[in-house]
C-alpha cells in the first residue's frame, strides 16, 4: 500500500470509520463503460472541433491569419482615429485663436497690471502685443478704440490683429519714454 | 499542414493518456454515462483549444482535471439550475433508482447506498471527496485543481465523510 493510501485510511479512520471499511473492501463505484467508447471518443472529439472550426472559420487556435486580420485592423483604426484627430484640431484651433483675436478679454490672469511700473509696460507690450486686452490698452496706455480699429469682437475680422499690432507699434514710437504714460 | 498533422497527432496522445481518469472523474460527478460523456467532450475540446496557453505553472493532469471538473459542475448547474452551495435533497434517492436500472452500473447494494449519499453532497463538496477517496488525489493536488486553500479542502472533505458515514450507518446496510 503506497503512502497516500495509507494517509487516506488512516484520516478515514478518525472521521469516518464505516467508510474506512468501506474503503478496505475496495468498494468503488463499479462504472461500465460502454465497449469501445474510448477507441472512438478522440475522433468524435475532433470531428466536433472541425465542424466548430468551419463554422467560425478559424483554423488552428490563434492561427497565423487570425492574427495578422487582426493587426490589419488595428492599423486601419488607429490611422482613422489620427485622421479624426487631425481634422478636429484643423478645424477647432483658428476658431479658436480668432475668438482669441477677437478681443474676448483674455489677459495674463497671472500678471497683476496694477502693480506694473511704466517700464514692465512697455516691456509687456513689446513683448506680447497680441495678448493684451482691448481694454487694458484703453484704459492703461490710453489708446482709443478708434486708433485700435478695433471691432466689437462678434465683428472680429481677420485682420485685426494686424491693426493692433500696427497700433501699438505707432504707440510706442510716438510715447517712446516712460514719462509720457 | 504538417503541423497541423503534427498537432494532432499529440492531441490524440494526451487523450489516450488521460480520458479514462478523466472520464471517471467526470462520471462520479455527472452520474450518468451519457452526461459524461458530454462533460468529458466538452473538456477535451477546451483542452485542443486552449493548449497553446498551458503555462506549465502546475503539472498538466492537474491542469486537465480542473477543466473537467468546472465543466462537470458548469454542466450540473445547467442541468439542475441549482446553485453548486445547495445541497440536492432527494437527488440520492432518485440517483439510487436510476443506477438500478443503468445498464452502465455494476455495483452491489452497498455501492449504491454509497453512491446515493454521495449524490446527497453539493456539487463542490462531492468533487473534493472523489477526488481524495476516489482518485486518492494529495490535498496539496486538489488545491491547485479547486484553486481553495488545503485547509479548505480538508474541511469540506471530512464535513462530506461524516455526511456520508452517518447516512450508511442510519440506513442500517453496514
Amino acid at each position: 500500500m503506497n503512502k497516500i493510501k495509507i494517509e487516506i485510511q488512516k484520516e478515514l479512520l478518525e472521521i469516518a470509520p464505516t467508510l474506512a471499511r468501506l474503503r478496505e473492501k475496495n468498494a468503488v463505484a463499479q462504472f461500465v463503460i460502454p465497449p469501445h467508447y474510448f477507441d472512438t471518443l478522440a475522433d468524435n472529439v475532433l470531428n466536433k472541433i472541425s465542424s466548430e472550426t468551419s463554422a467560425t472559420s478559424y483554423q488552428l487556435p490563434l492561427s497565423n491569419n487570425y492574427l495578422k486580420l487582426k493587426a490589419q485592423s488595428s492599423k486601419l483604426m488607429a490611422i482613422a482615429a489620427t485622421f479624426v484627430i487631425a481634422t478636429t484640431l484643423v478645424w477647432l484651433v483658428p476658431k479658436t485663436f480668432n475668438s482669441f483675436k477677437s478681443g474676448s478679454g483674455i489677459v495674463n490672469a497671472s500678471i497683476d497690471y496694477s502693480q506694473l511700473n511704466e517700464e514692465d509696460i512697455h516691456t509687456l507690450i513689446n513683448e506680447s502685443k497680441t495678448e493684451l486686452d482691448a481694454d487694458f490698452l484703453t484704459d492703461k496706455l490710453g489708446v482709443t478704440e478708434k486708433e485700435l480699429s478695433w471691432n466689437a469682437p462678434e465683428n472680429a475680422v481677420n485682420n485685426s490683429e494686424e491693426n493692433l499690432n500696427d497700433a501699438i507699434d505707432k504707440y510706442i514710437k510716438e510715447n517712446d519714454t516712460p514719462n509720457n504714460l | 499542414m504538417e503541423q497541423s498533422i503534427t498537432f494532432e497527432r499529440g492531441f490524440r496522445l494526451l487523450m489516450s493518456t488521460y480520458q479514462s481518469v478523466l472520464y471517471r472523474h467526470a462520471r462520479q460527478m455527472v452520474f450518468d454515462h451519457e452526461d459524461a460523456n458530454d462533460v468529458i467532450q466538452n473538456t477535451f475540446i477546451k483542452v485542443y483549444k486552449n493548449i497553446a496557453r498551458f503555462e506549465k505553472k502546475s503539472k498538466l493532469y492537474t491542469w486537465l482535471y480542473r477543466i473537467a471538473t468546472n465543466e462537470a459542475i458548469t454542466f450540473l448547474n445547467a442541468k439542475n439550475k441549482h446553485p453548486t452551495s445547495q445541497i440536492h435533497e432527494g437527488a440520492g434517492a432518485l440517483y439510487a433508482e436510476t443506477l438500478k436500472a443503468d445498464v452502465y452500473f455494476e455495483g452491489d447494494t452497498l455501492q449504491m447506498k454509497l453512491q446515493q449519499a454521495i449524490a446527497e453532497l453539493p456539487d463542490k463538496q462531492r468533487a473534493v471527496f472523489n477526488l481524495r477517496y476516489f482518485e486518492e488525489m494529495p490535498y496539496e493536488e486538489m488545491s491547485k485543481i479547486m484553486e481553495t486553500s488545503v485547509g479548505a479542502l480538508k474541511a469540506s472533505y471530512h464535513h462530506a465523510a461524516k455526511k456520508i458515514e452517518l447516512f450508511l450507518t442510519a440506513s442500517d446496510t453496514i
